[in-house]
């Protein structure tokens, strides 16, 4: 009888033992992350009533401290969450059609802001990432190969605010005829209010810092125009050329082109990159 | 809809040679009708239904079970997938020292502070593990469960998208009393009991270093003598950066104490809680009411009437400091106060106060807390009396008075209301039954919350009418008149009638639903505003 009663005890102090991981040293791991040409778009959804959602850019900063020009963040407020409401002195609609469509085909409101996107490739089969997961997909994505690359240069006139963008692609291996390509504006260093569920009671801070934030499509609707509309060969170059007159309300010198290119009938992101407005 | 009613016809034979077939079921159906006017969005299948059908089966030592759900589509509010599927069957064998499961179970240790898994179908909650669970009884008074498996998801049907982590536990639970025989006659009962759960998660992240083993573990006391009954519980759990508390490596802890004393027309409780980063899922990750493997208890009173409901509490798994006392007295019949049929009164007070939490130097570390939590942060604070009479034979008046107070600004991420400012609710609740000749029953009930803020003040008329056992029909009407802006004084109106026959019930619904949150034992969900017929059919046979 007292062995049986020893077992249970046994049982419990061999689990106790052997399944507790405490970390008593450093908390990150700061060593080489894999790069093999690849940069990766992060599309943060995100919203400025939405208060656990500057825990997601504080996550964003801290991987772009690590991952660099490696990664492009472009922040994408959506859903109620991003509704204007004067009366509580959230006053800037940061909403776009752009972002308006993408929130009506991935559904990242229903999934629960804050969420994420990383080349929109799937996370336990799903595009919608939560922040803690990022830095894994990121990484994964990271070290894949390249199908392509995109060089991209922008001329800006500050007299009449034309914007012309060429991005010149050049295909590693052969490319299908749903390839799409894509160019956004986003504008940092806005400031607006913003939520914070971590603060005590009035849970939002005044004049907030909003980076990355989605602000146009250069390209047509969500989705852009075809890179050729034909099957791409390995080795083909091609360019594209797109012209904007930027709103009179944005600061040029914190606005930022991205231009993608997606697979249309999948939507992932095969390769993305980013310039300056008038470098 | 009709589809739905058959469904109550179906009976089995049961026999005892063939073993014995049982089950239940309920289907909720609900025709949506956009409403603009009360925020109802458009729903484009118009038509949303949640069904289940539990199938058990015994033989013997032997059981096996199933439930199949369909959501199609789900109801509005529910983070369910629309679909169905079979997410919960098992097979269960019990012969003298072994009770082993194989499939889906449910299970708790202790007051769940370490682990509860349960269904709760009007919130959509369902944390089932699927694995596999040993329970013994060695001798006399000593209980023992240990157990491994993955949790379901509450958000999906399918048993494919179970947990990413893996769970694993055991249980130790032993009745003094029952183990020695000459303590067995003893009026005082004592009861130990300790648990320990893990969860193994891979550490996919490159740049974090995350632990892979997370443990959770507590031990507890119960004692009780005559009416006296003392509960004791103190759980702690290691490093468990997550997605809900921000990535921090703070050691959680929770501690429970319960004391209740009753007699024939007395009760009293006294209840302390406070926890300290206490939020332990089976992902990480996971996030809202999903993948939670332990229960933190309410201590608040959990409401029946309509209006008190506006002001749930979700238990603040990242820390709270809470105490409650309830007092139910009952005055004798044929007493000066107690009059012929005798008064019962019941006063219960629940105050919850936030942690005074102060960052660390460390990110990682989070911040620090001192035991005693920040008696003027009120996180919420419930002062209701209740008292109940009869007057004749044909006549019970019940009469509530609550006092609320409570900072809504916690609820954002569930309503979307900014509250610059606490809410301060008065509720008065007038309840009155009347026996009629016959089978007869005729209740009413009016209702009124007085408050600047929030969504301002309302008043709710009843209306019910019980024939019999079989027959009920009622109406209500909420009326939202105090609402800051003119356009929302609105009526929320509601009538519904239903039918009891044998084990299966049938009820029927119009109306207009105002958002809200729903909460069950501290764990809530959100309601959306909604318009249109409902239909709830359940059974059991």
């Amino acid at each position: 009888m007292r062995k049986l009663s020893i077992l249970p005890a046994t049982i419990a102090l061999a689990l106790g033992l052997s399944a507790c991981d405490i970390i008593t040293g450093p908390k990150v791991d700061e060593t080489a992350f894999p790069t093999s040409g690849n940069k990766v778009l992060l599309e943060d959804f995100t919203g400025h009533q939405c208060g656990n959602c500057p825990r997601a850019h504080e996550k964003a900063a801290e991987l772009k401290g690590i991952f660099g020009d490696n990664l492009i963040i472009v922040a994408v407020h959506v859903g109620g969450f991003a509704d204007v409401d004067v009366q509580d002195g959230y006053v800037d609609d940061f909403k776009t059609p752009h972002g308006n469509e993408l929130e009506a085909y991935f559904k990242p409101y229903d999934e629960g802001l804050p969420v994420g996107m990383i080349n929109r490739v799937d996370f336990n089969n799903i595009p919608l990432v939560k922040f803690l997961n990022w830095s894994t997909v990121i990484s994964q994505v990271l070290a894949e190969d390249p199908k392509l690359k995109i060089d991209v240069a922008t001329t800006f006139d500050e007299g009449t605010r034309e914007l012309a963008v060429t991005a010149d692609l050049e295909y590693y291996s052969a490319g299908d005829a749903s390839h799409q390509i894509v160019a956004v504006i986003t504008e940092d260093s806005l400031h607006s209010q913003q939520a914070d569920y971590s603060l005590p009671s009035p849970s939002h801070i005044e004049g907030y810092q909003q980076l990355h934030v989605l602000r146009t499509s250069i390209t047509p609707g969500a989705w852009g125009v075809p890179v050729k509309g034909a099957q791409i060969f390995a080795g083909e170059k091609i360019s594209k050329e797109f012209n904007i007159a930027l709103d009179p309300a944005w600061d040029a010198k914190h606005c930022e082109v991205v231009v993608y290119v997606i697979d249309n009938d999948t939507k992932v992101v095969l390769q993305a990159q980013n310039a300056k407005v008038g470098e | 809809m009709l589809a739905f009613g058959l469904l109550g016809g179906t009976t089995y034979a049961q026999s005892p040679d063939l073993g014995e077939l049982h089950g239940n079921f309920q289907t909720d159906a609900q025709i949506y009708r956009a409403d603009s006017v009360i925020g109802a969005p458009d729903f484009p299948e118009n038509l949303g239904s949640n069904s289940f059908m539990n199938l058990t089966y015994t033989r013997g030592h032997f059981e096996a079970g199933m439930r199949y759900e369909a959501y199609l589509p789900k109801l509005q509010g529910y983070t369910r997938e629309t679909g169905s599927g079979l997410p919960y069957r098992f097979a269960r064998y019990r012969h003298k020292l072994i009770d082993v499961t194989a499939g889906t179970f449910y299970e708790q240790f202790g007051s769940g502070m370490v682990l509860r898994t349960y269904e709760e179908w009007g919130l959509g909650f369902d944390n089932s593990i699927d694995g596999f669970r040993l329970k013994s009884n060695p001798i006399n008074g000593l209980f023992v469960t240990g157990f491994i498996g993955k949790q379901r998801n509450a958000f999906s049907n399918k048993v494919e998208n179970l947990s990413a982590g893996t769970v694993r536990g055991v249980d130790g639970e032993w009745e003094i009393n029952s183990t020695f025989a000459r303590l067995d006659s003893a009026k005082t009962r004592v009861k130990l009991g300790a648990s320990f759960v893990s969860r193994y998660q891979q550490d996919e992240d490159p740049v974090q270093i995350l632990p892979e083993n997370v443990g959770i573990y507590g031990a507890r006391l119960n004692i009780s003598r005559g009416g006296f009954n003392l509960f004791g519980e103190y759980a702690e759990k290691i490093n468990d950066p997550s997605s809900v508390n921000n990535l921090i490596y703070k050691k959680g802890n929770a501690l429970l104490l319960q004391a209740s004393y009753s007699l024939k027309g007395f009760g009293a409780s006294l209840e302390f809680k406070r926890i300290d980063n206490m939020d332990f899922r089976s992902d990480r990750s996971a996030t809202f009411n999903n993948l939670t493997m332990n229960f933190l208890p309410a201590q608040t009173r959990q409401h029946t009437y309509r209006l008190p409901t506006l002001f749930p509490w979700a238990t603040q798994a990242l820390g709270e400091w809470a105490m409650q006392g309830e007092f139910l007295y009952k005055f004798k019949r044929d007493t000066k106060i107690g009059g012929k049929y005798g008064m019962t009164v019941a006063l219960n007070i629940s105050r919850i106060n936030a942690l005074d939490k102060t960052a660390t130097a460390d990110p990682f570390e989070g911040y620090t807390a001192p035991f005693v939590g920040k008696m003027d942060s009120v996180f919420f604070q419930d002062i209701n009396f209740e008292v109940s009479r009869k007057f004749s034979k044909n006549l019970k008046v019940t009469l509530a008075i609550l006092h609320f107070n409570y900072d809504q600004s916690l609820f954002h991420q569930l309503t979307g209301f900014d509250a610059s400012e606490d809410v301060v609710a008065d509720v008065q609740v007038l309840d009155v039954s009347h026996k009629l000749k016959g089978k007869h029953n005729l209740r009413w009930e009016l209702q009124h919350c007085a408050t600047k803020q929030e969504f301002g003040s309302w008043a709710m008329g009843l209306l019910e009418y019980n024939f019999g056992p079989k027959f009920f029909a009622a109406v209500f009407d909420e009326y939202n008149y105090g609402n800051a802006n003119p356009d929302k004084r609105l009526h929320y109106f509601t009538g519904l009638a239903g039918v009891n026959i044998d084990n299966y019930r049938i009820q029927l619904g119009y109306g207009r639903q105002r958002a809200g949150v729903l909460c069950v034992g501290g764990v809530c969900r959100v309601v959306p505003a909604a318009n249109g017929f409902t239909l709830s059919v359940s059974g059991s046979f």
